[in-house]
């Protein structure tokens, strides 16, 4: 419950700069504290540093380099102090091709609209 | 009196002979105890060796490992039943490269009707493999560039996308709305319409490399199809007007069955598409109905039409009844269409005539059969 109530913003986890950038800039402008990383290893990174608020959901590409969307999933759900920390996948790849292989609360495909993103996200942020 | 005949005989073989060896094709015969004792000049000198060295089952040394046991057992067992056999091998040149052959073999018989054994004849179908390998192969080059471009372009749309969507808000948010933030508000409306176009075209391409990879797995659910067709119906209204044209349905009040929803709808929407793009600016009417354990939608224009000959042709990729230059698009949507429909087990057709209009129908079965959920309801 503490872990719940003490979370923070998004993560945002894309390796495109252009789309991070885009997503920053939206996601602030709605009022949500944002903190990006450049793929899943970065991410994990930020999520294990100590001392720092966890997100309340995080917003995962999954074809990245160094660690893809997978991978991060899947060390994610195996870390307890982390697992609990919903995970919206933001895609390219076809449902088909996503669906099968990563467990996730929500998933949307690019382009996405932002209104669609905005409510997804609406439900685990606080 | 018998010297005569059999000078007579020796000449007709003779000339049989020539015939057979000057002939393009490797001609092999063999006796009632499946041993070869013939092979013409053509076969020599394809494979190099002697008679004698072919004899019997010499033969069978020249034929690649990998398909030896599989022509002996097409061999054998067609012999065995005295059967007509055809089999595809790859039998070594006198230069020592193997070669794709295509070997049919025939029974034959003595002019009083007894089995004398077998006769075939082989042809180099090397290149024609070849071909049809490289066909395959720029297949599949060509679906895996259009699977990486259509994700690349989604990559600077995602970005537009929510840039320009972001803005659209910010613009709603000014507290006075003056001219100005209309005609901003106006254009950034328009840009993001753009954005749906581009988006729907790289969907569309990658639908032809996701179907021909054979990679589109149904999600059926509960469906009423009414409802479903209601909704397109909702949705093309306004480019309707905009054409030129108005849509009316005709539908029972509901019509249940199990199908991919976005999929259905996907085809719904593109038949509804080219109909108000080809409709003339003349009314569009769309039927739903039951019919015998399963469901029918057609659509109706009273547009331009399609001659017979593209009838036949629009249901393939990158096809299309008109020129590229006068309506835009890629071709694509009804051969996707007819992926779709084909993978629900349903049908989809085209009944047309220039000038006068075309009726596209697709029927679906209540339950599409990856379902599982054959039988009664």
């Amino acid at each position: 419950m503490s872990a719940a109530t003490a979370c923070a913003g998004v993560l945002v986890v894309e390796d495109d700069a252009d789309i991070t950038e885009a997503l920053v800039q939206v996601l602030e402008s709605e009022g949500m504290a944002v903190r990006a990383a450049g793929n899943g290893q970065i991410a994990l990174d930020l999520l294990r540093a100590p001392g720092s608020p966890l997100p309340c959901v995080i917003l995962l590409d999954l074809m990245m380099p160094v660690m893809d969307g997978w991978t991060f999933r899947s060390t994610q759900l195996r870390d307890p102090t982390i697992a609990h920390i919903p995970v919206v996948i933001l895609t390219a790849g076809g449902p088909a091709a996503v669906t099968d292989r990563v467990r996730a609360d929500a998933m949307l495909r690019k382009p996405v609209d932002l209104e669609t993103l905005l409510a997804t996200l609406a439900r685990y942020v606080t | 009196m018998t010297t005569t005949l059999e000078l007579r005989l020796g000449e007709v073989e003779a000339r049989f002979r020539t015939m057979a060896d000057s002939a393009p094709v490797l001609l092999w015969m063999a006796d009632t105890d499946a041993l070869c004792t013939f092979f013409n000049q053509t076969w020599l000198d394809f494979t190099g060796r002697t008679l004698e060295q072919e004899w019997g089952v010499g033969w069978a040394e020249g034929v690649h490992f990998e398909d030896f046991q599989r022509c002996v057992d097409t061999y054998m067992a067609a012999f065995a039943e005295r059967r007509p056999f055809e089999m595809e091998y790859r039998l070594r040149r006198a230069d020592g490269a193997f070669r794709w052959v295509l070997d049919r073999g025939a029974p034959r018989y003595a002019p009083d009707g007894r089995f004398a054994g077998y006769i075939g004849s082989c042809v180099d179908i090397t290149d024609r493999k070849d071909l049809e390998l490289d066909l395959v192969r720029a297949v599949r080059v060509r679906d895996e560039f259009l699977s990486i471009a259509s994700h690349e372009l989604r990559t600077p749309l995602t970005a537009l996308r929510l840039q320009l969507d972001g803005l659209a808000r910010s613009i709603e948010r000014q507290p006075q709305r003056d001219l100005a933030n209309g005609r901003l508000a106006a254009s950034t409306g328009d840009a993001l319409s753009q954005v749906e176009r581009l988006t729907t075209l790289i969907e569309r391409l990658l639908d032809i490399s996701r179907f021909s990879e054979g990679r589109v797995t149904l999600m059926p659910e509960d469906v009423d199809l009414v409802g479903l067709v209601r909704g397109v119906v909702s949705a093309m209204r306004e480019p309707a007007r905009v054409a030129g044209s108005t849509l009316t349905l005709t539908a029972p009040a509901a019509l249940a069955g199990r199908w991919d929803r976005m999929r259905i709808e996907q085809v719904v929407t593109n038949l509804v598409t080219n109909a108000v793009k080809f409709g003339g600016r003349k009314p569009i009417e769309l039927d739903v109905a039951a019919e015998a354990g399963g469901a029918r939608v057609s659509v109706r224009d009273h547009g331009i039409g399609i001659d017979e000959q593209d009838q036949r042709r629009i249901f393939a990729r990158f096809e299309r009844g008109v020129s590229a230059r006068h309506f835009g698009g890629l071709g694509l949507g009804l051969w996707v269409a007819k992926q779709i429909v084909d993978a629900h087990a349903g049908t989809i057709s085209v009944a047309s005539k220039p000038g006068v209009g075309s009726i596209f129908t697709m029927t679906l079965p209540l339950s599409s059969h990856e379902d599982g959920a054959g039988g009664a309801p």
